[in-house]
């Protein structure tokens, strides 16, 4: 398992130069520069202009400043960001703790909902309930994540005055709203996840065993079947997890809330390559490592995994 | 049962998209453009000022302690040397002060931290007299040592500064309290850049003890007290400060702005009273604010200018008489109403209201007429129209739509190219553009349009030259009687009048909205005065 865990890991350098050389490349094909934000608004003349591009070293090469950015990065050093001049980690993980709170709380959200729903569903397919919930489903996906913000801040906050409107901090109440903002877009994805390994499950032969044996109902659907169709699901929840460890840009941006999405994307309007390449590389390294993590609960999860990896991945 | 469903469905949307269709004018809409044009009667060249109020007798306002406001630019830096945004503009006018300030009410330049100045040799030396007494937030005397550090600083590290560190040839502390500017030309502007946000004083022992910190420590009356870059900056009051002198200590004691991109979210938050200002970027939904009970939304005019441009050296617009056709095909009303439900002010030229030696009227005023126009495009090398790209910012996308639906009324068609700010800055300084929709900001002291209009202007993005223009710019800069000057840009105006290069288009409106508790405000044109903001508790 070891030696799994650490060629993942050393995967992770080819990664890290791709995404960087990309990041990189496209940041620099688009039109303009950081320099024209922050020179924007100030009487300043073409002379001075190219000046403040040459003291930031911008008029340099593009290949120059890449491997400069590169050797960097493999020292540790992520850089600081052209507009801020703060160091790219320290902006980072700032925002990062926010980040994770609210991913855990969409993924709770999502667990939640999408669970009960998949495993009812499955119980009762072809039925009017089994139809209502994967058109409740279907609705959470197809709602635009930042109009069902809005409603919510209308609803919740100005006429029920339940939560704050804006995301003042990461306390309990300024998460809640977010959450399910997020979460609900999550779960038509995991609902259906659900309900399709259930419903492959269900058909087997030994829970019909089990059902003779005098098993109640209860424990058959939730410990027989739900763990056997658990390695599907648990795979749809892992990548929305690491996908919501990217950080929710439109959630962020609708409801203040200080995560990683936003700063990334404003690194991207602003063309701050360092601060964006910062973002994106840590992103890819949290996303791979939650990958991981998920790839490892599947050995306790599945015996036949963690066989499988106490064996170095070979077959017999 | 799931073809049902999917019927249930499909019925659904289709009662959606009938629903979503838009409404034939109605009684409400023309009641809308009635009360536009009143406003816009009302607001023009106003400040937006709502002053503290004060306890009749025997009554006592309380107010709250802290006041929270949301902005659509990021905080990026705690100091004022970075950038020029907007919102780093609130941040300086909140902790630092300047050598001058430009009233906004009496529309004159004034001293601020030195209590007189005076200029010699047509405006080539300036000699500032600081008031005595002013301290910094770390408890440090102002002295003039102090504004040798700014520029010092500003030289060596300033990214938006060169405006107003360039043209300085030597700084001479002559004592304490007095300071001397030699420049390298005589300019008459010089001091009003001392009154922008990127010439603010800072403190030299406070930035060498402490760059980062330091860097943030002025004399205005808040200092920081926490700052997030891109999330928000908390203040706490300096009651030292010499700024409450004339009206007594604010009774706020924090002022939270933080930077919020949405303005949906941002105006959500003043209705749900977590927020007591939020600024509207967006001016077509302000009368929809006004109906809401509890909010008052407040404009000031705006020396921003929208306005469409052509590059001389494509070849359409090498044609005078093209030009011309397409300053009378533009129909600025009828784009005021369809851009900004009429929230703006049509202009003829590109120098604003406040600005020295504004002119009103020209020999040839570009009236919207489109036989005009086709008599001109007829006249021209094109006779029969020609196709070009028309560029501008996503933004602006309903600008462009508009003045390529009135162009195509007299023959030009126009392809709509949209981008984004550093991609429309790079083309414009390239050249590539052809015909665009930008906005420029114009100021009281008329040499800030030179970027805009000399042959070497770093926003001349029409990449015209007018000879005559350079010299007129050069020599009202240098003029040192006021009434000379403003005829020189009078004269500035009719060459780019008859050049036509830039067709102005309108000046838009600075709006916010306020709960109706909030008071001590002032928005203007320059920026956002806010320093005694405060909110009375309901």
């Amino acid at each position: 398992m070891w030696r799994y865990i650490v060629k993942r890991i050393l995967m992770l350098i080819p990664v890290i130069i791709g995404a960087s050389l990309l990041v990189f490349c496209v940041m620099n094909l688009a039109k303009g520069d950081v320099v024209s934000i922050i020179t924007a608004g100030a009487d300043m003349s073409n002379e001075q202009i190219e000046a403040v591009r040459e003291s930031m070293g911008l008029n340099r090469p593009l290949l120059v400043r890449y491997f400069e950015y590169l050797f960097g990065l493999f020292r540790g050093d992520f850089g600081k960001s052209a507009i801020s001049n703060e160091p790219v980690l320290r902006l980072f993980f700032r925002r990062f703790p926010a980040t994770v709170k609210l991913a855990i709380g969409a993924t709770l959200v999502n667990v939640c909902l999408s669970l009960p729903i998949g495993i009812f569903s499955a119980r009762h397919q072809g039925s009017i309930a089994d139809n209502a919930a994967m058109v409740f489903a279907l609705l959470g996906v197809s709602m635009p994540t930042f109009w069902l913000g809005l409603m919510f801040i209308v609803l919740f906050c100005v006429n029920l005055q339940w939560f704050p409107a804006t995301a003042g901090g990461t306390d309990l109440k300024s998460i809640v709203l977010p959450s399910i903002t997020l979460g609900i877009g999550m779960m038509a994805t995991s609902t259906r996840t659900t309900r399709s390994a259930m419903l492959d499950v269900l058909r087997q032969d030994y829970l019909r065993t089990a059902r003779a044996k005098g098993v109640p109902e209860k424990k058959v659907i939730n410990v027989h079947a739900l763990k056997n169709a658990m390695i599907p699901i648990l795979t749809t929840y892992g990548t929305q997890l690491a996908k919501a460890f990217g950080g929710g840009a439109v959630i962020e941006m609708v409801f203040a809330y200080p995560g990683v999405g936003k700063l990334l994307l404003d690194a991207i309007n602003n063309r701050d390559t360092t601060l964006a390449c910062g973002c994106i590389i840590l992103q890819t390294t949290i996303t791979v490592i939650v990958l991981l993590g998920v790839d490892i609960l599947y050995a306790f999860v599945d015996p036949r995994v963690k066989a499988q990896y106490a064996r170095g991945g070979k077959k017999k | 049962m799931k073809k049902v469903l999917a019927l249930m469905l499909a019925a659904a949307m289709v009662l959606g998209l009938v629903a979503c269709g838009s409404k034939p004018a109605t009684t409400e809409t023309q009641a809308a453009a009635t009360e536009a044009a009143t406003t816009k009667a009302v607001i023009e060249n106003q400040v937006a000022t709502k002053e503290a109020a004060t306890a009749a007798e025997g009554e006592t306002l309380t107010y709250k302690k802290d006041i929270v406001i949301a902005h659509h630019q990021a905080n990026v830096a705690r100091g004022p040397q970075d950038t020029g945004s907007g919102m780093q503009k609130i941040l300086g006018f909140m902790i630092f002060n300047r050598l001058t300030i430009f009233d906004p009410e009496s529309k004159e330049l004034k001293g601020s931290l030195a209590e007189s100045f005076e200029q010699e040799n047509g405006g080539q030396i300036w000699t500032f007299h600081l008031r005595k007494g002013i301290k910094f937030q770390n408890g440090e005397e102002l002295t003039a040592d102090d504004c040798l550090y700014t520029y010092e600083r500003a030289k060596e590290f300033g990214k938006s500064t060169s405006a107003w560190v360039d043209p300085i040839e030597t700084i001479e502390v002559i004592d304490d309290y007095t300071v001397k500017y030699t420049l390298k030309k005589a300019n008459m502007d010089f001091a009003f850049q001392m009154s922008t946000n990127q010439s603010s004083i800072l403190n030299r022992e406070a930035n060498e003890a402490d760059p980062e910190i330091g860097y943030g420590i002025g004399t205005g009356g808040w200092m920081i007290d926490e700052f997030v870059a891109n999330d928000y900056t908390k203040f706490k009051r300096f009651d030292e400060s010499w700024v409450w002198e004339e009206n007594g200590i604010n009774p706020t004691e924090t002022i939270t702005i933080k930077y919020m991109a949405d303005q949906n979210a941002r105006m959500l938050g003043v209705q749900a009273g977590d927020l007591d200002i939020g600024c509207i970027a967006n001016n077509a939904e302000f009368y929809n604010y006004q109906k809401i009970e509890g909010l008052n939304p407040v404009v000031a005019a705006s020396w921003s200018c929208d306005y469409v441009g052509m590059n001389a050296n494509c070849e359409y617009f090498k044609d005078i008489n093209v030009r011309k056709a397409v300053a009378y095909a533009i129909n600025k009303d009828e784009a005021l109403e369809i851009i900004n439900n009429g929230f703006g002010l049509t202009c003829k030229s590109m120098w604003c209201p406040d600005t020295i030696g504004y002119k009103e009227n020209f020999e040839e005023n570009y009236e919207y007429n489109v036989e005009k126009a086709k008599e001109y495009l007829a006249k021209s090398a094109y006779p029969n129209g020609f196709t070009c790209k028309l560029t501008t910012i996503n933004a602006y996308s309903l600008y462009a739509e508009t003045v390529q639906a009135q162009l195509a009324a007299i023959g030009i068609n126009c392809e709509v190219e949209l981008t984004d700010s550093p991609g429309m800055n790079e083309a414009g300084k390239a050249g590539t553009l052809e015909m665009y929709v930008w906005n420029s900001t114009m100021s009281p002291f008329g040499d800030f349009s030179r970027k805009l209009i000399t042959s070497d202007g770093a926003s001349n993005y029409a990449h015209f030259k007018n000879e005559k223009i350079d010299k007129l710019m050069s020599d009202a800069a240098a003029e040192g009687d006021a009434a000379k000057r403003a005829e020189l840009y009078e004269q500035v105006q009719d060459e780019l009048n008859a050049d036509c290069y830039l067709v102005p288009m309108f000046f838009g409106y600075l709006s916010n909205l306020t709960r109706d508790n909030v008071e001590g405000y002032q928005f203007t044109s320059e920026g956002y005065y806010m320093y005694n903001v405060r909110a009375i508790e309901k």
